[in-house]
């Protein structure tokens, strides 16, 4: 509708209404970002006396000093096991939730009915963490390795595969498949060579969700990571505000109070915070299209 | 040489090999399959220890005869039968069965190999040995051999095979747990395994009501009853909120503010709990929070032992992070509506506020619609992240934060007691389906169109 123009006066009373909605929710959308970088700016006696503020009085980058100083490797490697999952749990979910669903869109696909149902039914009804956490640690034995931060739940949902599924037979028309097999090509090479490179929106638009459900989840962690050697960058946020002196004690058999006393809490909590967004916000730009296609595909229905 | 071996898949003998690699796998029963180490000495177990049972460790511990193995056996046995067999049946059958009973052999040994330290957990370092090796290798060939026979018989097809790695990670993640939720009726007791721990019936759900007291103080209703209200107000409130933003965003004159703000209502959607709960931090701590900052020191709320204040709080950082993502559905699909229509209202004289509950509401009806449904399916289960993280995992909060899924986290994280995890988590999968399905059956009665499936 925005490009009929702005013609009478209640059009200009409306437009100015909803500018209004608009930017009180931008505020409110934004502002608590700025509290968390504004804070973490801020000196920690001004932040013990003061409280956290939208704007700093009086600058100090203290905080990050002490993180990059004392606790790098910490961060580092927390860091790094985030970018492993990530990219690892994001190939795999890239390499075969595409590949189920395209049989699934094929009409001459005598199981795809079957095995359609076989996939949407698991998001109707399951088992519940209990049964999971016992198959996953008893059976598997992934407790304390990486492997949990990847394989539970994250690689791919049925919902996916439902997208893929709508998506492939929507845009790959049957007579491209019939033409390349009378030329010849086996079902291999019109997958990997047809249909994928035919589908790459959609492909980055679910590899993109994926990618963030991998960089944003501690609940993983939370149940099968104790060793602090595998915390993911998630979960090291997670258990700095619980406990601020989980900071120093990590790998050290120290006693923590002295130091405790030494940090500057309230500041580094703030850091850590940032230092957690930061290279979601830097990528936001890029990936700011395919993200907002990917939910707009949350709503469609077959 | 490649005569010969035409020839030989040519012939009447040609699954002869498969025999061959079958009884090789029975004579690995004769090789150690695991072993163990006892007064600093290693000793390899062999499978007959398995299948028939024996003293091991100078006697002081009594390898049970187990099932599986046992079926296992009998099992590659029957592989050697049926590949001898081969010319005198119907080939796909013969392949069927060898695919089959190579898949199970296949199976039983690997979840064996797996859980070889809680099986046998009273013997040290648990090792895995050459002949559990070779028997799971030759068992693959022997399940490959078939399934290209098959596909050969044109049985199999090769899409079969495309949807083999997700249907195995489906089968893995969600369907085994599915028949889990049985460890519900069970009393578990890790010592003698799942499969053959008691069963109970509903004791585990017992618990859950106290013996004495009102209903209204168990623990089955406070989460109950948190988990349904809270996604009542969840689903009301960003759904309202959602189309009013999403026709905001759609009418909004500049496309250039609709950019930025469209970006910036996004952003809460891309931070885990976890950033709220930093966030959440920044406002209410006691020390250095927003809000107790500005609030002169006397009058200090202690938010993280308050429970008044935390229903709001919770639908407001519910909403704060998901609202971005309702309107940017809606906006889709009222980017999508016939042009036309406006331009026909507009020149009948109808104004604004006309259009939207004439025209852009009627429109959104079935996307309303799709999520509410798709949310209301989901009434049962909570964001774990929301109400565990945000509120601190603060136990005076408990009251007004716990929900079923982190009292499931809880009682089996915390207080390690996985008869009453399995209990709720099992009462949560059941009742929770139950709703979707009766929700769609309903909506399936009086508006075809909507429902889910």
């Amino acid at each position: 509708m925005s490009d009929s123009g702005i013609k009478s006066k209640s059009d200009k009373i409306y437009q100015i209404v909803i500018f209004s909605i608009l930017v009180v929710l931008a505020i409110c959308a934004l502002f608590p970002f700025l509290l968390l970088v504004s804070s973490s700016v801020t000196e920690e006696s001004v932040l013990l006396s003061k409280g956290y503020s939208f704007f700093p009085r009086k600058i100090s980058f203290y905080a990050y000093e002490y993180l990059f100083k004392s606790n790098a490797t910490k961060v580092l490697r927390s860091y790094g096991v985030t970018f492993f999952i990530t990219i690892v749990g994001t190939s795999i979910s890239l390499l075969i939730a595409p590949m189920l669903a395209w049989p699934l869109a094929r009409k001459d696909y005598k199981r795809a009915k079957l095995v359609t149902f076989l996939v949407f039914f698991t998001m109707l009804f399951n088992g519940g963490i209990v049964p999971s956490y016992i198959m996953w640690t008893q059976l598997f034995g992934l407790k304390n390795t990486i492997w949990a931060l990847i394989f539970p739940t994250l690689i791919m949902n049925g919902f996916y595969v439902i997208l893929y599924k709508n998506n492939f037979a929507h845009n790959i028309h049957p007579a491209l498949v019939e033409a390349a097999k009378i030329d010849g090509a086996g079902e291999w090479y019109i997958y990997f060579k047809i249909v994928l490179p035919l589908s790459l929106p959609i492909i980055a638009t679910i590899g993109l969700m994926v990618g963030l459900a991998y960089w944003n989840d501690w609940v993983n962690g939370l149940y099968y990571i104790s060793d602090t050697k595998l915390y993911s960058l998630q979960q090291l946020l997670k258990s700095i505000i619980d406990n601020i002196s989980a900071l120093a004690s990590m790998g050290s058999s120290v006693d923590t109070s002295s130091v405790t006393n030494k940090m500057p809490g309230s500041g580094i909590r703030m850091a850590m915070a940032v230092i957690g967004i930061i290279p979601i916000m830097v990528l936001y730009p890029f990936f700011q299209k395919a993200f907002v296609k990917g939910i707009a595909l949350g709503g469609v229905k077959e | 040489m490649k005569i010969k071996l035409d020839a030989y898949l040519k012939s009447k003998f040609r699954m002869m090999h498969i025999a061959i690699l079958a009884f090789i796998i029975i004579l690995c029963s004769f090789f150690p399959y695991l072993s163990y180490v006892h007064n600093k000495k290693r000793y390899g177990m062999l499978i007959l220890n398995f299948i028939f049972g024996k003293n091991v460790a100078g006697g002081s511990v009594f390898i049970e005869s187990n099932m599986f193995m046992q079926m296992s056996f009998l099992l590659i046995l029957a592989i050697a039968i049926v590949a001898l067999l081969y010319n005198k049946m119907r080939s796909v059958l013969a392949d069927k069965l060898i695919a089959f009973f190579a898949f199970f052999v296949l199976v039983t040994n690997l979840v064996y190999i797996l859980r070889r330290n809680s099986i046998l957990n009273e013997l040290k370092q648990v090792k895995v040995e050459y002949g559990a090796v070779i028997i799971v290798l030759l068992s693959m060939v022997i399940l490959i051999q078939s399934l290209y026979n098959l596909w050969k018989e044109k049985v199999l097809f090769t899409l079969d095979f495309l949807i083999v790695p997700g249907m195995l990670y489906f089968i893995i993640n969600n369907y085994i747990p599915m028949v889990g939720i049985l460890i519900a009726f069970k009393k578990i007791d890790y010592r003698v395994g799942i499969i053959d721990s008691p069963w109970v019936g509903f004791e585990n759900f017992k618990v859950l009501f106290p013996q004495t007291g009102s209903f209204f103080q168990s623990d089955a209703f406070i989460i109950t009853r948190n988990t349904l209200l809270y996604n009542l107000a969840f689903i009301t409130l960003s759904t309202i909120m959602g189309v009013i933003v999403g026709i905001c965003l759609a009418d909004l004159f500049s496309s250039k503010w609709k950019k930025f703000f469209q970006t910036s209502i996004l952003l809460p959607q891309l931070i885990s709990m976890v950033i709220v709960a930093y966030i959440g931090y920044a406002f209410f701590s006691n020390e250095a929070g927003l809000i107790n900052s500005m609030l002169e020191p006397e009058n200090a709320i202690n938010f993280y032992a308050s429970p008044k204040y935390w229903p709001f709080i919770l639908v407001f950082v519910f909403v704060w992070k998901q609202i971005g993502y309702s309107a940017i559905i809606f906006l889709s699909s009222i980017v999508g509506i016939d042009h036309s229509l406006y331009e026909a209202a507009k020149v009948d004289g109808a104004n604004k506020i006309q259009q939207i509950s004439y025209i852009t509401l009627p429109m959104l009806k079935p996307t309303i619609m799709t999520l509410v449904l798709l949310q209301v399916g989901r009434i049962f289960y909570s964001d774990f992240g929301l109400f565990y993280q945000v509120p601190m995992n603060s136990g005076a909060l408990y009251n007004v934060t716990n929900t079923i899924d982190t009292f499931v986290y809880r009682a089996l994280m915390v207080s390690n007691n996985i008869s009453t995890a399995s209990a709720v988590s099992t009462y949560q999968a059941v009742v929770g389906f139950a709703i979707v399905f009766t929700v769609n059956m309903l909506v399936k009665k009086f508006d075809r169109e909507n429902a889910l499936f």
